[in-house]
């Protein structure tokens, strides 16, 4: 995060004091925190720009409500990460998955990337794998692409989804593990039609 | 070759290295329109505020008024019921009478 100098209790009191200035600073300091937690897990048909606003629009709004028991930063994010779930949410068409639907450039580069290792990767390859696991993500539900990217991609730990989220944590080791072998399916479907 | 869990999980290792570079500056307009919604949320909860205050001062008024209606009532139905002559008093308690059995 930028600005080192932020005083995070004194800017929360003069924000409360209608303290423009302030309301300036924040905005700033987690301007990237949050960007960050939005490409994560953006909707396809949302402008990043758009829910990063939605969100510092709806953190002003509540924060009258935040009580300092959690760090800023959590408390933030948590609002973050429920405003991207409720984007995904209201994509309500969800294209069904099909057995054509990995473009010919993924699936090609699966092979690819199934005979390279991690040490040796290539930009194209990191590229690529980034790519695979949107498309397959994209196949996923809301909440089982919610915590297959803060579980694998961002690296959260089981407590930390929990306290993000507030699901339990059986539901969530649960959905986790039918999400991968949903997506592990998918990836046996493009062996089989290459096989075919 | 690996296998799909394999090659997942290679899939997933190499993805979090892909970052893209996070502008260090905010995207032009978008300060100036969180603020000015930050703005009008300041204002509108100032207004309920006045509003709330307005609100409880009518609301203690208004029981005010109907202590002292029921207060000035209570001393009209007195006085009407001294009024009455003996007469109209025995047919009203007879009638008062009826009413309860």
């Amino acid at each position: 995060m930028q600005h080192d100098n932020f005083n995070e209790q004194d800017s929360l009191r003069r924000i409360e004091q209608g303290d423009e200035i302030a309301a300036r600073e924040l905005l700033r300091h987690f301007h990237a925190f949050v960007l960050k937690i939005v490409r994560a897990h953006l909707p396809r048909r949302v402008s990043e720009e758009d829910l990063v606003q939605m969100i510092f629009i709806k953190v002003f709004h509540k924060l009258n409500q935040y009580t300092g028991r959690m760090p800023l930063e959590h408390w933030i994010s948590r609002i973050a990460v429920n405003t991207c779930f409720n984007a995904l949410k209201a994509e309500k068409i969800r294209p069904e998955w099909r057995l054509g639907d990995f473009s010919e450039e993924i699936a090609t580069g699966i092979e690819k990337l199934a005979a390279t290792e991690v040490d040796t990767a290539t930009h194209d390859d990191v590229k690529l794998a980034k790519k695979l696991v949107a498309n397959l993500i994209a196949q996923l539900s809301p909440e089982d692409r919610l915590i297959i990217t803060l579980l694998h991609l961002e690296e959260k730990s089981v407590e930390e989804i929990h306290a993000l989220t507030g699901w339990s944590r059986s539901v969530i080791k649960v959905r986790a593990f039918r999400a991968r072998a949903k997506m592990k399916k998918m990836l046996n479907h493009r062996e089989i039609l290459a096989v075919a | 070759m690996k296998r799909p869990d394999q090659l997942l999980d290679h899939a997933f290792t190499l993805a979090r290295r892909a970052r893209d570079p996070v502008p260090s500056e905010l995207p032009f307009g978008m300060e100036t329109a969180i603020l000015a919604e930050w703005r009008d949320t300041c204002a509108s909860s100032k207004i309920d505020i006045g509003t709330l205050r307005v609100f409880r001062w009518a609301a203690i008024l208004a029981c005010v008024v109907a202590v002292a209606g029921g207060a000035w009532k209570s001393d009209e139905i007195a006085q009407i019921s001294q009024r009455l002559d003996p007469e109209t008093r025995i047919i009203n308690s007879a009638l008062i009478a009826g009413l309860d059995s």
